[in-house]
């Protein structure tokens, strides 16, 4: 009798287990809203074949982020819209796409307060001028050279990339 | 005289004439001549100075002044493997810019406080806080360029130029004295950091910013990640100066994701070297 009580017991609290695990899961998907219309694309540029249209409001759930681009479910449709055009729901959001796009979670992310005050124009405005620690700058900056090695030992590939021009309207968003 | 002195002056003038409506050839404490005539040649000179002439290394002189104060309110945090880590970082990105008049120097900032700044001349911290934050390369080269940015387009201390001509016009200024004129410019630009920039010129250095980590190798998308950690911190005494001196993360995430063209879009991979960040933290 007792057994088959706490049997039952044991299988209600393991399905509760189960279905937290799964809502927990569901719910690194952050809510959203389209800010601007137009097509989802199959992938994360403009130049991939749509995969469906959101209009202006919809409610869109964010999978992930890669570059400039969100990947987000709306009903039954998934597809790629650029950041630009969707604005993130809630206050900590924006921690679970970046936890999202790096594969860390949790406590990275989360910044302790000092617990004081920060850093601002008051201590400024009292600060004795420290210029020991300006001229030791000289000692540890880099030069040119090492510069070079460090890139070449990180593998980094330089690119030819134009400066972005300032936008002609910047509220027109796409 | 030149036509640019001319109308440096000019501005000038017309800047300070609200205040002085009621006096209006009253210029105060602009040297005069021996017998009390206005010493025109002498305030044209002034001015000159203001404008132009040994400009970078009137530049360096303030950076270096503002950078001082800002030390004396925080420390450089000595750390020598994440100091050398910061400079090559920062130098390699500076290779990407323009401008080559500038002795660039990288520093962390010993303070909780989540921020990035850049001084005139080529000094450029990122605060402890900040550093702490980052979870690649990717993201402290996005940091940084955004500051370089700011350097190389002389934002802070075009701003810091304006405010001093406005300064002598209204004779707050003697300009003659070089020692006292850069402790003015020092002074400007320590309350232009509590102050912040213009808008447009920090969506300027984002944009910029973006485009010289791209160059140097970097995940172009890099300054998004940073902005969407931004983004999860409650506002607070850490965050205050940067949220009061920048536009929201939400703002800048959007003006730049805009603004991105296909070669950025193309950029928007992690580099290789995003994970060097892990053993210098």
């Amino acid at each position: 009798m007792h057994l088959a009580r706490s049997v039952r017991a044991a299988a209600i609290v393991a399905a509760i287990a189960i279905s937290s695990l799964l809502s927990a899961r569901t719910a690194m998907a952050s809510p959203a809203h389209v800010r601007v219309a137009g097509p989802l694309q199959a992938g994360p540029a403009a130049n991939t074949p749509a995969a469906g249209r959101v209009e202006a409001g919809a409610a869109v759930d964010i999978v992930q982020r890669k570059g400039f681009w969100a990947q987000v479910r709306s009903g039954a449709a998934t597809g790629w819209l650029k950041l630009s055009r969707l604005s993130v729901d809630g206050g900590g959001a924006g921690n679970e796409i970046a936890a999202l796009a790096s594969g860390r979670t949790g406590s990275n992310n989360v910044v302790s307060a000092s617990g004081g005050r920060g850093l601002d124009a008051a201590d400024f405005a009292r600060a004795k001028p420290d210029a020991a620690s300006v001229a030791a700058l000289s000692r540890t900056a880099a030069g040119e050279a090492a510069a070079a090695q460090f890139a070449k030992s990180g593998h980094l590939q330089t690119r030819h990339v134009a400066y972005i021009r300032e936008p002609k309207s910047s509220g027109s968003q796409r | 005289m030149k036509p640019g002195v001319a109308s440096v002056f000019a501005v000038c003038l017309a800047a300070t004439a609200p205040a002085q409506a009621q006096f209006p050839l009253d210029l105060g404490g602009v040297k005069s001549g021996k017998n009390g005539q206005l010493d025109l040649g002498g305030i044209i000179g002034q001015v000159k100075d203001l404008a132009g002439g040994q400009s970078a290394d009137d530049e360096a002189r303030s950076g270096d002044a503002i950078a001082a104060t800002v030390f004396g309110a925080a420390p450089p945090w000595r750390k020598p493997a994440a100091e050398s880590y910061v400079n090559l970082v920062g130098r390699n990105l500076a290779r990407q810019v323009e401008r080559k008049d500038v002795r660039w120097r990288f520093a962390i900032l010993d303070t909780p406080s989540i921020n990035a700044m850049a001084f005139p001349g080529g000094i450029v911290v990122i605060t402890r806080g900040l550093y702490a934050l980052l979870g690649s390369e990717d993201e402290l080269a996005a940091v940084l360029a955004h500051e370089i940015a700011h350097v190389n387009r002389r934002h802070q201390w075009k701003v810091i130029q304006q405010q001093k001509l406005v300064a002598l016009a209204g004779n707050a200024v003697a300009s003659s004295d070089a020692g006292r004129s850069a402790q003015v410019a020092a002074d400007l630009g320590t309350k232009l950091i509590a102050r912040g920039l213009d808008k447009s010129a920090e969506f300027e250095a984002d944009r910029d910013g973006v485009v010289i980590a791209a160059r140097a190798g970097y995940d172009s998308s890099g300054l998004i990640a940073v902005m969407e950690r931004l983004k999860s911190l409650k506002t607070g005494a850490d965050t205050a100066l940067l949220f009061s001196t920048h536009p929201s993360p939400e703002a800048r995430i959007a003006a730049l994701t805009a603004a991105a063209t296909p070669e950025i879009e193309a950029a928007a991979t992690p580099s290789a070297a995003g994970s060097r960040i892990r053993t210098a933290q």
